[in-house]
């Protein structure tokens, strides 16, 4: 048999866990990257467009090390900018600059590159002249944390209520699906709408951060619920299982050892799907004002100008942390397939094999 | 006959759970709602207490949901705080537009689904197939959100789609052909960024389901008998793959109207999403919950007609029914 | 004296369940089943397939709870017993699983598998485990250095032979064999079992040989029962039970052991 396209399933998921890796390295790395802190404004140079970067100077002379002209305000306030030919302003390389905390730990200084005497806005600025480049990568910290950690309530939850119900068994089964089907009765946005309906609204960033990881993770239980309750319940009938009993094993013991294990690859493949389904919802619900406020970035409260028509008719930029997203999801999507093809069919009871899709 | 009415009972039941379900995130509120109204300066004190009267705001949960349940049954379905009036005059509009989107974005999508899966599954390995599987997967890492910007940022750029909303200004004197065309000009930017956004998933389990059907035995069978090729596949194969299609419409109806919720919002199409989220932001209970039910009511009723539709097409469900 | 194990009107039901939840009528897997076993001999207990014998070995060996009768080891009943009770009592009865792929979980090694038993009971200190597991290993012919191996690397023979050094490992009085030999080849089923038939007098052990194979049977055990429909319908030494056979259930048993291609009697079913 010819090896699958690709390489074997094994090697597929580690090389999309690298490319995932990188990407993520980029925003967790954000306050080295990024040039500015996220909150820093220049009102002068509101939505100004991104700054071009030159290698020519005006006399068509080479420089090796690239340079930026300062944005000029046009004359006439309609909040138009030219490149100010006179200037020339050099690029530096890992340069101190304007403290900030690694990991949000570490003190640091290192940012990769900065220029002296005008701000260099790789993807333009917003409204308050902040710099667009910085708030996507930190943005992306927000949103994308936003999403693990929302992940990760919903398949604890799921796991436990999974694995009550289809270990116990009996009325507490029938009970707790029953609830996981109202739960996935509603359109899953509808669903999540539902609950930060009634949440406060006006909160301040780190609180809305965890309200939104909440409210994600307290509606997302459902579909990973029923997933590891059939595991469960065709792993509590395999032979290993009785042998165990066989031996005097408590019911601990044999969950612990002989059921959860099984679990272990429905869960790897869920979380693949869902975290980027929580990116989303993140994204959605900061977009619509809903999640994370200013002044703290997230991409969805980056993209919220958009919704003005002026600003989605003349500022290109401004849609560029919409872009952003598309190779995560992207990685995301090829490390769940990878791990699906490399798990293989779930057994699970009640209706032969398939995917834990 | 029985296995369809029990499939109706437990739509219903299923209906009626919801409501309590969201009713009981509205409890979680903190804060009282009276409150909140009182503080309000639109909201005139008789409203107040009439309101206090008929939806027993101030008593005990069981109270206030079985005064909302009577309601509903009334035709009213609450009343809005902000519009000043009951909820079900507010929500028939929106939902009738909501249903317009969704049933054309589904229909669309299908439509062209199935050709395109039945071609892949058909092509399976050669190029058509990794053509549709690349522009699949490409539009499947792509959200719903950005896809709304983007066709919308398109619209406002080149001009040749309206930028949001159901009609243009003054349509209510044009013919009734050109109302009709006014608002397909406005349908279709929505319905696009749906089509596009659902119809890679359903590509991608047509295909699935008719390659399991067409590597099936039967099917060698009737084409030893001569059927040609394109009968085989319309004829034969498809039908054969129906039962996982018809579960898969079920499926897929939920993500389209989670889908439609931000599409309407971003692209000002007055459906349900919009009331929804203008009515959490006004702290309007009632529409609220109102939205909410409204839209899982939808996909109830859309799994439903597919579980009809699945009894029709599939003989195994009639015939090995649980009766004993 | 009194015998190991003394099962007598021993009943099982089980309730049939439809799709939809309801009741669908009642199982009977066992209808009276009544037989001792003596220590140091081994009884074979020969059926077609639904004959209930496989539930007759669950239900010895604790992993199925009778609707009534009584199980009696070395003179207490098992149905009196509380928890503690019980799981201090599983070590004097094993069972050995047909399919020795599903009965030992493809994660763990062959070493975790074999003291998987003694770190459940917990009577053997940690650090005496390892010698035990070896000692246990060389007892099924199994070579020690595989000790880190999973199942999966083994041929479906030595799996096998995990599983009984498994089931030895808390030195049962009783090993129970439910269809042992059926999932494995031919030349293998040999092999396996001459060691049972090695083991049985150097452990002192006594046998519950479930089979439908007759021959097998009548090669490895003193005594053969054969069940049919829940009942024991013959009961006697192997020479005579496949010498004479009297039942015609057992008579198309042997019948299909020395030829292909038997008739089955018409049971009136």
């Amino acid at each position: 048999m010819r090896p699958a396209p690709g390489g074997s399933p094994r090697h597929r998921v580690f090389v999309w866990l690298v490319a995932l890796a990188v990407l993520h390295a980029l925003v967790v790395f954000a306050g080295v990257i990024s040039p500015y802190a996220p909150e820093e404004q220049d009102r002068d140079h509101a939505y100004a467009p991104p700054t071009r970067i030159h290698w020519i100077d005006s006399r068509g002379g080479f420089h090796p090390r690239p340079f930026i002209r300062p944005w000029l305000s046009l004359e006439g306030g309609l909040g138009e900018f030219a490149e100010d030919p006179a200037q020339q302003i050099p690029l530096r390389f890992l340069v101190a600059g304007a403290p900030y905390r690694l990991l949000g730990v570490i003190p640091c200084r290192l940012h990769l590159f900065a220029t002296e005497g005008a701000r260099i806005s790789l993807l333009g600025t917003d409204g308050y002249g902040r710099d667009q480049f910085s708030r996507l990568l930190y943005g992306g910290q927000i949103s994308l944390l936003a999403g693990w950690l929302a992940a990760a309530l919903a398949l604890l939850g799921g796991t436990i209520i999974g694995t009550a119900a289809g270990f116990l068994g009996g009325w507490a089964d029938d009970a707790l699906m029953r609830v996981a089907e109202l739960f996935l009765a509603l359109p899953w946005l509808y669903l999540l709408f539902a609950l930060r309906a009634f949440l406060p609204l006006a909160v301040s960033p780190l609180q809305a951060f965890f309200l939104v990881v909440g409210v994600i993770g307290a509606v997302g239980w459902a579909r990973p619920a029923r997933l590891v309750r059939g595991v469960v319940l065709s792993a509590k009938e395999r032979d290993f299982v009785r042998a165990a009993r066989g031996f005097g094993a408590s019911e601990g013991y044999l969950l612990r050892r002989h059921v959860l294990p099984e679990t272990a690859s429905v869960l790897l493949t869920q979380a693949a799907i869902l975290v980027p389904q929580y990116i989303l919802a993140e994204v959605t619900l900061s977009f619509l004002g809903l999640g994370v406020p200013e002044p703290a970035p997230s991409w969805g409260n980056l993209l919220a100008s958009l919704q003005q028509y002026s600003v989605l008719a003349s500022y290109w930029w401004m849609c560029l942390p919409a872009v952003i997203m598309v190779p995560f999801f992207l990685g995301y999507l090829g490390l769940a397939s990878a791990l699906q093809a490399w798990t293989g069919p779930v057994k699970i009871a009640g209706g032969g094999s398939g995917s834990a899709e | 006959m029985r296995y369809l009415l029990r499939r109706a009972l437990h739509a219903l039941l299923l209906l009626f759970g919801v409501s309590l379900l969201t009713f009981m995130f509205a409890a979680m509120a903190p804060g009282n709602y009276l409150d909140e109204m009182r503080l309000n300066p639109q909201i005139a004190p008789e409203t107040i207490s009439a309101l206090r009267a008929q939806y027993g705001m101030d008593r005990p949960f069981p109270v206030r949901y079985l005064r909302w349940l009577g309601s509903v049954l009334r035709g009213e379905w609450g009343f809005s705080f902000a519009y000043n009036r009951p909820v079900a005059s507010l929500l028939v509009v929106r939902a009738r537009n909501t249903l317009l989107l969704a049933a054309t974005a589904t229909a669309l999508a299908w439509l062209l689904a199935l050709p395109l899966g039945v071609w892949s599954a058909e092509r399976a390995g050669h190029w058509p197939d990794r053509l549709v599987s690349a522009g699949s997967a490409a539009l499947l890492v792509i959200p719903e959100l950005v896809l709304a910007l983007g066709l919308l940022i398109l619209a406002v750029r080149s001009g040749w789609f309206p930028a949001g909303g159901l009609e243009s200004l003054g349509s209510g004197s044009l013919s009734a052909g050109r109302k009709i065309a006014d608002l397909a000009r406005h349908l279709t930017l929505p319905v696009a960024a749906l089509v596009l956004s659902s119809i890679p998933l359903l590509i991608r389990h047509v295909r699935a389901a008719v390659a399991e059907v067409l590597g099936s035995g039967f099917l060698w069978a009737a084409e030893a008998h001569g059927i040609s090729r394109r009968r085989l596949l319309w004829r034969h194969a498809l039908p054969a793959a129906a039962n996982p299609l018809i579960s898969l419409f079920g499926f897929s109806l939920g993500g389209l109207l989670s889908g439609s919720l931000i599409v309407e919002v971003v692209m000002s199409w007055p459906g349900l999403g919009p009331l929804l989220l203008e009515a959490i932001l006004t702290r309007d209970l009632y529409v609220v919950i109102g939205c909410v039910l409204l839209s899982t009511l939808f996909l109830v009723g859309g799994n439903l007609a597919a579980d009809l539709l699945l009894y029709w097409a599939d003989p195994r469900i009639r015939w090995e029914g649980p009766e004993p | 004296m009194e015998p190991l194990l003394s099962v007598a009107g021993l009943v099982k039901q089980y309730v049939r369940t439809g799709p939809a939840g309801g009741s669908r009528g009642i199982l009977t897997a066992l209808d009276g089943v009544t037989f001792t076993l003596a220590a140091g001999r081994t009884l074979a207990v020969v059926g077609r397939s639904g004959s209930g014998k496989s539930t007759l070995a669950l239900c010895i060996a604790g992993l199925e709870r009778p609707t009534a009768g009584s199980i009696l080891v070395e003179g207490r009943d098992m149905a009196s017993l509380g928890a503690t009770e019980l799981r201090a009592l599983r070590p004097r009865i094993q069972l050995v699983f047909q399919d020795p792929a599903a009965s030992l979980n493809p994660r763990f090694t062959a070493e975790q598998l074999v003291a998987e038993p003694l770190q459940v009971q917990g009577r053997v200190p940690a650090r005496e485990r390892p010698g035990r597991v070896r000692l246990l290993m060389e007892c099924v012919g199994l070579s020690a250095a595989m000790r880190s191996r999973t199942p999966g690397e083994f041929s479906g023979g030595q799996r096998q032979r995990l599983a009984i050094a498994r089931a030895l490992a808390l030195e049962p009085r009783v090993l129970i064999l439910d269809e042992a030999l059926s999932a494995l080849d031919c030349s293998v089923q040999a092999q396996i079992a001459n060691l049972v038939a090695e083991l049985q007098p150097a452990l002192r052990l006594s046998c519950l040989f479930i089979t439908h194979d007759l021959r097998m049977a009548g090669w490895l055990a003193d005594e053969i029962a054969v069940m049919e429909r829940g009942r024991i319908v013959e009961m006697g030494s192997s020479e005579a039970v496949v010498e004479s056979p009297q039942h015609g259930v057992t008579q198309f048993l042997v019948a299909a052991a020395r030829a292909r291609g038997a008739a089955p009697p018409q049971a009136g079913r």
